[in-house]
Parts: structure tokens; C-alpha cells; sequence
């Protein structure tokens, strides 16, 4: 039975995993860690290379999509490409993980790829992924640009008060407090920049400062400065001292060290009976 | 038989060559494992002191690390900024390079590796040390912020280093001019002093000026004098209620008719300007480090600005004894420039200098991080900052000898917001012969810079917003990416952190380009 060539079978075997494993099939994971180390074009490659019948195509198309749009050199080509993609992903299943995050991307090239006049189909696009898929990580995603291009523009001053009334009203239906988080932030800095309004925008801030939301270090440097500035300028100083406290407990070694110190040190002795 | 001979050879063949194939790896393999690791490191720092510092630190390393060998490459900064992206594009490159001029900027990123999450961790090399349980990033005096950098959550590099820069006084010149060797205290001493060298040359027939700066050094000192002089404009334009207001705002103010040319702030800023440009040869902002220190070493100029890290090299070079100040700005007062101020003016944000970014091309990563560390660890970065005679950058370490007079100065209100960037900055220096000329005077500056000045500013805010689009852009893949890995490792906390950044820093920044393309449509329709 046993044939002369017998004993090659275990080689050729050996032969034939050492091959396989040099040429590893591309998965949608590897795609992922490309791109999350920003190697945009060899992510694209692998999303592209992740079989039609594999179970996680309509992800490998979207991860594709994702990295046409940091495609290195950028081309309007890729754009295009990848809002085909896009769209194929909508069209197919709107309502699945890829689809709705399809409908997020289409909306980021809107405004990001089209410029000020792809913006009302970008606000169109956050919109209604808010209205669809509240609960969705995309529409976390898409509460706070959704705020910034509405406060942020040129309207006459009740219809932005219109639409400072929708982003205050969807700050309570937002499901993670990240996304709550930067949503009030960009309402508090147009509330400060734009309307000189520290009263309203004073709270928003807090509620940020106190549930200590804030991760970056320098946007933490720079709010506690501003809770404690808006306090000031609502005659408020011993909380406006307690921010400037703050400040120096978590950045002793700043250049506005010396004078935050100053102004707090005025501000207890303002607040001393 | 003949034939099941042939076989048989053939797989006796087959088994014995693929036994010398796995016994000559596993050899080279465990040769190689036993052979020296060298570990490169690039940068453009040539001045005195800082070769020597380095190697210290990479002989220490060595000593510990058997096996491997620290390597320094040193590149003249004229070719820097070519040589070091050929290399790193090219994958041909150090381990380690020095983030600077342009090499590592935003589009050299992907090819560096992130330090970003190695920084939220404590350096192992401060075990035994009050730092041995603080993050690294917290281990800097400056917490690693880069304020030039606000919204970038990727962390490339950690610096070796921080700068200041002072007047250095040759005191053998100063005794022979006025009799003392105490350097000037206020502005008014300085330009007093000045007269005193323009008659002691005049009397003498030595061809001496007071002071001697290069294009770095004297815009430091020009930028010192405008940013204290529009300390107080720029508290009162302050829309995001925060200090001191930033560049962007300054300009936004400009074009919104918030300010003018003729602000109390920008005049005396012009004024100080043409003031200290007198004291200095004719043509300075044309000169490089070398010609002012040449100046200096030749006893033709009795001041010198300079960096921190010049003061070895400078010892080494002159031959008389020399002292080193604070430029000094007008202070806080009633009228004239004081009431410009609303205090002294504090040093600002520490400079650091040096940032080594891990190439991604590298072979050996894991090395040249554990290196980094090992530079950056308390012990090392005060043995480091010793012998390269340069400010130290980690916390719990004080310049020692000589160093303490470049110690940064904190005291004081900081600095306000400066007009020599981009465009706009381009423009002052072409103007700068206006404010110092045999015809010049704050005046003809202010009135060649007024026509153009909203030209320049637009340009720059327009450019910032175009960087910032287009970097908003390119993080949405970030994101994603990220958040796909986490679904994956839910519990992954600095991933999870990684992600919360991103977020945050593309909210923030996406809020600001709309902020400033708002505020600039606003100021094309009201003009």
C-alpha cells in the first residue's frame, strides 16, 4: 500500500503550511490595524483582498471605503470611489452596523470633501441619523459636528436661537456621556465666542469639569481657565477660585502658573468677610 | 530497484540539505542574537556640550545593555531638513531623529511611531525616584504639551532639552565702558547703556555695538518686547475666555475692527521694536548664530543674544569673562509702555528642544523606546543637562552652576500673543529695516505695514483652516479604526482612552476651523 513516494507526503504537507502561512489571507482585523496606525494604503489593500463569500464583507468594504478617504496621495478619484462604496453599503442593508455607519460617512464627505456648500446635505445626513439610530455609535458620533456646523454660521439671531434650542434639547437624548460631553462643549464656546453669554455657558462647562469628562490634557488647561473666567464675570469668585485652584493642583508647572496663583489669591481675599 | 534507489537518494538528499538549511539558521540566528545591536540616533544639535551629553548617556546605556552600541549621527542644520525626510520617507534611516524643521511634521508622521500611549505610563528608568510611579508624559516640566500643536493626540517624540534665550555681556568690555560690571536691569538701563557704547566707540575709535543678534535670536527679543506690549489688548479682545488669547484671535481682531495700527499696544510695541534695533548692527536679522557670535568673541559687540545651549560653545570660543540677563522689557505703569502691560512679562511656555521620534522603518523599536526612556529618566536627563550645559526638561531637577541664570523666569503675567508667524510674520521682517534705517522710525514701519497687513493675517487664518480640514479628515479613519479594534478588546483602557482622545481633539478642532471661517466671512462682509 505503501507507495515509494509515501514518505514525501508529511514534506509536502510541512511544504504546503510554511507556504500558507507566508501567504496569510488578508482579514478585515489586519485591515483595522493598518489604518488605526495610519498606513491608510495598506489597509485599503487588505479590506480589498478580504474574500467576496467572507462573512465580514460588508465591514471590509466599509473599512475600505474609510481608507480610500485617507489615501495617501488624496485624489478626488478615491473620494469618488469611496462614496460608491458608501453608497452600495446603504443601499444594500441601511440598517446594519456597516449601513448606518455608511450613512455617517457620506455625511463626513459632505462636509469635509465638498466644502461650505456640501454642508446643509452634511447637517441633512447628522440629522437623520440622530432621528434614525439615536441609540447608534454613529450618531454619538454626529451629535457634536451636527452642533458645530448649526451655532457656528452666519443666520439671523432667531434662527439661531432656533437652533440653539435643538442642540440644547439633544444634549438629553445622547447616549454616551462622551458624546454629551463634546456636544456641550461646543455649545458653551459658541455661547462664550459668539453671544458673550456666560450664564448659560457656564453651566455647560461644569457639568463637564465635575464629572471629569474632559481626557486631553491641554482642552483641560484651557476650560478650567474658562469656568473660572465665566464665574468671575458672573460675580462668582469663590468658584471661580476653586477653578483657578484646580488648575494649579493639576498644572503647577505652567506658564500662567504665577498668575492664575495671583488672581486667586485675590479672588479669597475678595471673598474673605 | 534502480529506480526506488533513485527515490530513497533523492529523499535522503532532500532530508539532509534541509537539515544544514535549519542548522546554518539556528546558527546565523544565535551569532546574530550574541552580535552587537547599534542603535542610531540623528539630529542637528552641534553645538558644544550636547555631543558630549549624549554620548554620557549612550555609554551608560551601553554599560548596562550589553551587547548594545548608541551610535550618534550629527547633520548640519542648513541640510537637516532634506537629508533627514530623505531618510525617513526612504526607510533608510536612524533609529532615532530628532522631530525638528520640518522633519516629523504632519505628513512625515505615519513613518513615526506613536509614543502616545508608552507616555501614560511611568518611565521604569525612574524606579527608586519620586517619579517612579508618575506617567512619563507628567514626568516633563511641561506635562509634553505642545502649544503649537492643540489639537494633535498622537505624541511622536520626547524632547532631551529646554531653551531659553538671554543677553550674554562680555564684563572685561562693560568695566572698560562704565567703570562696573553690573549688566542693565530695565529697558532704560539697556538703551542707556547703548549710548554709552556708541560714545565710548566714537571716543575710541573701536568699532563697537552694544548688541549683537542673529535672525533667530533678535526676533526673540523683538516678539518679547510686541508680546508684552499687547498684553492688555489682548485681555480685552478675549472671546474664548481664556489667557493669554491666542495668534488666531489677535488676527480675527484685526480684520473684525476690534483693533488698529494705532493702538496705544501696537504703537509702543513699534516703538520698542526700533529702539532695540538700534542697539544692533544694521542687517542682523540676516545674520546667522555664527556671525553674531563672532561679533561677540571679537570684542565688536558687548552684548550677545543667545540661546541657552550656546553657553558652553561660547565659553569655549571667548576668551573673556562674560555674564549672562534677562532681556529686560519697560514694567507695569501708569503711562508710556508700562500702561501697555498688566505685568511683568513671564518667560512663557517652556521651549524644549530636542524631541527624538522612533522611525517606523526602524529594526529595533522596543530598543529605541527603552533608549529614549533611559535618556529621558530623572538621573539621566540631570547627568545629560550637566554636561551639555543645557536646561533640563524633567520635573525635580534644577539647572546647576552657571545654567541657573538661563532657568525659565515664570514669574509674571505670560506672554501675549505673537505676529511673527506665516505670512503676517514674513511681512514684519521685510518691513524691519523701516524701524531701524538712517530714516526709520515706529511711524514709517507701522504706515509700509498698514496697507497689507489684513492681506497677510487672512492668508494665515486661511491656511490654518485648510490644515485644520484637511487633518480632520484624515483622523476620521483614525477613529474608526480604533473603535473597530475596541469592539474587539473592550477592555483595552489605553485604546479606550486613545479613542476618547481622538474624538475630543477632532470635536475641538473641527469647532475651532468653523469659528475662525465664520468669523473671517463676517469681517469679508463688513469690509
Amino acid at each position: 500500500m505503501a507507495g515509494p513516494t509515501a514518505g514525501f507526503r508529511p514534506l509536502a504537507f510541512c511544504l504546503l503550511a510554511v507556504a500558507a502561512r507566508g501567504a496569510e489571507p488578508a482579514t478585515v482585523q489586519a485591515g483595522w490595524e493598518e489604518l488605526a496606525q495610519r498606513n491608510a494604503n495598506r489597509a485599503g489593500e487588505l479590506f480589498a483582498a478580504v474574500a467576496p463569500n467572507d462573512p465580514a464583507t460588508r465591514e471590509a468594504q466599509l473599512g475600505e471605503a474609510v481608507s480610500l478617504l485617507s489615501a495617501q496621495p488624496g485624489t478626488s478619484g478615491k473620494i469618488a470611489a469611496s462614496e460608491q462604496i458608501l453608497e452600495g453599503l446603504c443601499a444594500a442593508a441601511p440598517g446594519d452596523d456597516p449601513g448606518i455607519a455608511a450613512a455617517y460617512y457620506l455625511a463626513r464627505i459632505h462636509q469635509l470633501q465638498d466644502g461650505p456648500p456640501g454642508r446643509p446635505a452634511a447637517v441633512a445626513g447628522y440629522r437623520a441619523l440622530l432621528a434614525v439610530h439615536p441609540e447608534s455609535f454613529y450618531a454619538q458620533l454626529a451629535a457634536p459636528k451636527l452642533a458645530l456646523l448649526l451655532l457656528f454660521d452666519d443666520v439671523p439671531r432667531d434662527e439661531w436661537d432656533r437652533r440653539e434650542a435643538e442642540i440644547e434639547a439633544l444634549i438629553g437624548r445622547l447616549a454616551t456621556p462622551e458624546s454629551r460631553r463634546d456636544t456641550r462643549l461646543i455649545l458653551a464656546s459658541a455661547l462664550i465666542k459668539l453671544r458673550r453669554d456666560h450664564a448659560r455657558a457656564y453651566p455647560l462647562m461644569v457639568a463637564c469639569l465635575e464629572s471629569d469628562l474632559v481626557v486631553r490634557v491641554p482642552h483641560l488647561n484651557r476650560l478650567l481657565l474658562q469656568a473660572a473666567e465665566s464665574a468671575e464675570a458672573l460675580g462668582r469668585p469663590g468658584e471661580a477660585a476653586v477653578y483657578y485652584g484646580r488648575f494649579l493642583t493639576e498644572f503647577p508647572h505652567d506658564s500662567k502658573a504665577d498668575e492664575v496663583g495671583r488672581r486667586m489669591a485675590a479672588l479669597n481675599r475678595e471673598a474673605r468677610p | 530497484m534502480t529506480r526506488s534507489f533513485g527515490f530513497r537518494s533523492l529523499a535522503l538528499l532532500v532530508f539532509f540539505g534541509g537539515f544544514v538549511v535549519a542548522t546554518c539558521r539556528v546558527v546565523r540566528q544565535s551569532v546574530r542574537n550574541h552580535a552587537q545591536v547599534t542603535l542610531t540616533l540623528a539630529h542637528l544639535q552641534l553645538e558644544s556640550g550636547i555631543r558630549e551629553g549624549l554620548e554620557a548617556v549612550a555609554r551608560d546605556y551601553e554599560a548596562l545593555h550589553p551587547g548594545i552600541r548608541i551610535r550618534q549621527m550629527l547633520i548640519p542644520e542648513r541640510i537637516y531638513t532634506s537629508w533627514g525626510r530623505t531618510q525617513v520617507v526612504g526607510g533608510s534611516g536612524p533609529d532615532l531623529v530628532e522631530m525638528v524643521h520640518g522633519v516629523g511634521g504632519p505628513t512625515d508622521q505615519p513613518l513615526f511611531r506613536p509614543l502616545t500611549d508608552d507616555i501614560e505610563e511611568p518611565n521604569p528608568y525612574n524606579a527608586g525616584t519620586p517619579l517612579a510611579h508618575v506617567a512619563w508624559r507628567s514626568t516633563y516640566v511641561n506635562g509634553m504639551d505642545e502649544p503649537y500643536l492643540p489639537f494633535q493626540f498622537e505624541r511622536y517624540s520626547a524632547s532631551v532639552f529646554a531653551t531659553t534665550t538671554r543677553i550674554y555681556y562680555n564684563l572685561d568690555l562693560l568695566r572698560e565702558i562704565t567703570g562696573r560690571t553690573e549688566p542693565p536691569h530695565t529697558f532704560e538701563d539697556l538703551l542707556g547703556l547703548g549710548e554709552k557704547v556708541r560714545a565710548f566707540s566714537a571716543r575710541t575709535g573701536r568699532d563697537i555695538v552694544p548688541l549683537a543678534g542673529s535672525r533667530t535670536t533678535g526676533s526673540v527679543i523683538l516678539d518679547d518686547l510686541f508680546r508684552g506690549q499687547t498684553q492688555r489688548l489682548a485681555a480685552a479682545l478675549n472671546p474664548g475666555g481664556t489667557f493669554p488669547v491666542d495668534t488666531k484671535e489677535l488676527f480675527l481682531g484685526y480684520l473684525g475692527g476690534q483693533w488698529t495700527l494705532d493702538h496705544p499696544g501696537i504703537r509702543g510695541a513699534a516703538e520698542l521694536m526700533s529702539l532695540i534695533c538700534r542697539e544692533m548692527p544694521p542687517g542682523f536679522l540676516q545674520f546667522e548664530r555664527d556671525d553674531a557670535l563672532f561679533y561677540f568673541a571679537q570684542g565688536r559687540a558687548l552684548m550677545l543674544l543667545a540661546s541657552s545651549q550656546d553657553a558652553t560653545g561660547i565659553r569655549q570660543q571667548v576668551s573673556f569673562p562674560f555674564g549672562v540677563f534677562r532681556d529686560p522689557s519697560p514694567q507695569p505703569g501708569k503711562s508710556g509702555f508700562g500702561a501697555n502691560l498688566l505685568g511683568p512679562s513671564a518667560d512663557g511656555v517652556l521651549n524644549v528642544y530636542g524631541g527624538f521620534g522612533i522611525v517606523r522603518s526602524s529594526p529595533h523599536p522596543e530598543l529605541a523606546l527603552d533608549f529614549l526612556r533611559f535618556l529621558t529618566s530623572q538621573a539621566e536627563d540631570r547627568k545629560f543637562a550637566r554636561l551639555s550645559g543645557t536646561l533640563p526638561v524633567i520635573v525635580g531637577i534644577e539647572p546647576e552652576g552657571f545654567m541657573k541664570h538661563f532657568a525659565p523666569d515664570s514669574r509674571g503675567y505670560p506672554p501675549g500673543p505673537t505676529l511673527w508667524l506665516g505670512s503676517t510674520g514674513q511681512l514684519l521682517v521685510s518691513r524691519m529695516h523701516l524701524l531701524s534705517g538712517p530714516d526709520g522710525s515706529s511711524a514709517a514701519f507701522l504706515d509700509s505695514v498698514r496697507p497689507v497687513l489684513a492681506g497677510a493675517m487672512r492668508a494665515d487664518l486661511a491656511d490654518g483652516v485648510h490644515r485644520d480640514w484637511r487633518e480632520v479628515a484624515l483622523n476620521d479613519s483614525g477613529i474608526e479604526a480604533t473603535h473597530r479594534l475596541l469592539r474587539g478588546e473592550p477592555q483595552a483602557s489605553a485604546l479606550q482612552r486613545k479613542f476618547q482622545a481622538m474624538v475630543e481633539a477632532q470635536n475641538e478642532q473641527e469647532a475651532s476651523a468653523c469659528y475662525v471661517e465664520l468669523k473671517l466671512r463676517q469681517a469679508a462682509l463688513s469690509h
